[in-house]
């Protein structure tokens, strides 16, 4: 929903308030945005500093309009500096963070050097460099309710791993962000951002980005690439575990992010049936595939976008899936699909799932 | 009750021949190193007819990427959806829950017999 300019993403009318009970909220999505890509020069290297400050290169914006209300930020998250949706601090601390319960909020950006794919992977590498630098600054250093996200640019993953090394160890980093175009994540040429994840104890988040496709492209629509969404999260699913991520780097976990859950019962027991029949071609994956998910908890998935669904048909995808373990709760603030913490969940989930759903899954998963 | 099965000359590795006349269907595999084994003929799954099932040995790895052959573990390989069932245990390699059951072989006087 953003670009690599600047983030511009909405829900005017979500009351904000405390959650019921008082519940502690853990935020594992939300978009901090800078105001132009002028805000990364003093973090930029030589010879990127000059060449993007002479406005050599003006990021890549996606190849559609936005129809809803703000563009792809909520129309009530614009500060008055004219800076786009997620670029005002205070405004953050009044639209979310101090207008409900939350203890704790995950940036996860929306500058993903990814989509330059594989040209001028260099200035990609420089550019996540510049970022993150811009938000442990901007950012981390002025809330220790941030925690942060590593960006790389993995279409270099030695650069990747080299630069999850130089930063990884800051106290309030806590996972590497992989944002998802056509890329699969599971393919060998990305283990050194995995080792590098692994030496420095961080976990790994999968998160959509302007360029993320469906099994059959992109779609003719905005929305209709939205809808298509769950599907490269599927797939990234299917590629850590065929690949053997999950065995060769036992101490990773997953975060994907804007993805989608009530899909799970489906993928997870397409995996098992065919890895009773075919195992023998991927023998270094050890165990049924749904063990990973339901039993070893590799990987969590954030509930923003909730569908729409009762509480009912929620417990039921949940007992299908066979664990109440894996889901974390995100507002993905300041996006025009932005979930309350007060209103998205079904109200009538039980109060210690809500719980664990909204706070302690997360707590534990990041360890912080 | 031993039933016999075939001449051990008659029955080289890589086959898989078909207990007749016995109370349980049987099928007995003669494995790459010419040692016989005996498992229930019908797989657990949907019911296939392991006699047409493939004598192979187990892919192993540690490696992304990498294929090792394990000399020590020949399995039963269904014609069906190709579930691998361990000779020696009959468990399915794929799924511990799944197993078929074994029998024991023996060769006495070049005859190789099974018991059920």
């Amino acid at each position: 929903m953003s670009t690599m300019t600047a983030p511009s993403e909405s829900d005017a009318s979500s009351a904000t308030g405390t959650t019921p009970a008082g519940l502690p909220v853990y935020d594992v999505d939300v978009h901090e945005a800078f105001k132009s890509l002028d805000d990364l020069l003093p973090y930029l290297e030589e010879p990127w500093r000059t060449l993007m400050g002479r406005g050599s290169f003006k990021g890549i914006t996606p190849p559609y309009a936005k129809w809803a209300s703000g563009g792809g930020g909520r129309a009530d998250a614009k500060p008055a500096d004219g800076g786009p949706p997620g670029s005002d601090y205070d405004l953050m601390c009044e639209q979310l963070m101090d207008a409900y319960n939350i203890k704790k909020v995950v940036l996860t950006g929306y500058f993903f050097p990814v989509i330059m794919e594989d040209m001028q992977v260099e200035l990609a590498s420089a550019l996540a460099q510049a970022y993150n630098d811009y938000q442990i600054d901007q950012w981390l250093n002025r809330d220790e309710r941030f925690l942060g996200s590593v960006h790389v640019a993995p279409q270099d993953p030695q650069a990747a791993a080299a630069e999850i090394d130089r930063i990884g160890e800051h106290p309030q980093m806590v996972q590497v962000m992989l944002a998802m175009t056509t890329r699969a994540y599971g393919d060998p040429f990305y283990f050194p951002i995995y080792e590098a994840a692994e030496r420095r104890g961080l976990r790994i988040a999968f998160h959509q980005s302007t360029h993320v496709q469906g099994a059959c492209g992109m779609g003719r629509y905005y929305i209709e690439r939205h809808m298509l969404i769950p599907q490269a999260t599927m797939s990234q699913c299917i590629s850590l575990l065929c690949n053997g991520v999950f065995d060769r780097f036992p101490d990773l976990r997953f975060m994907a992010l804007e993805g989608g859950w009530t899909w799970l019962p489906h993928v997870l027991w397409r995996m098992d049936r065919e890895y009773r029949s075919l195992r023998q071609e991927i023998p270094w994956v050890k165990k049924m595939p749904s063990s990973y998910f339901r039993d070893d908890k590799r990987m969590l998935f954030a509930t923003q976008p909730t569908e729409d669904i009762t509480a009912d048909e929620w417990l039921k995808t949940q007992e299908l899936i066979g664990s109440d373990d894996l889901l974390v709760f995100a507002t993905d603030y300041p996006h025009f699909d932005f979930d309350s913490p007060i209103r998205s969940l079904p109200a009538r989930l039980p109060e210690d799932l809500k719980r664990k759903i909204l706070f302690d899954t997360a707590h534990e998963f990041y360890g912080v | 009750m031993k039933h016999h099965v075939a001449r051990e000359e008659d029955f080289g590795p890589g086959e898989v021949r078909t207990v007749r006349g016995a109370s349980q269907p049987v099928v007995v595999i003669c494995t790459d190193k010419g040692e016989f084994r005996a498992v229930r003929a019908l797989c657990p799954h949907q019911g296939a007819e392991l006699a047409a099932g493939q004598v192979t040995n187990l892919t192993v790895s540690d490696d992304p990427g990498k294929y090792f052959i394990d000399p020590d573990a020949t399995v039963l390989r269904c014609p069906w959806h190709s579930f691998d069932f361990d000779v020696d245990s009959g468990r399915c390699a794929s799924d511990g829950k799944l197993r078929v059951r074994t029998y024991p072989v023996s060769v006495e006087d070049g005859d190789v017999l099974v018991e059920i």
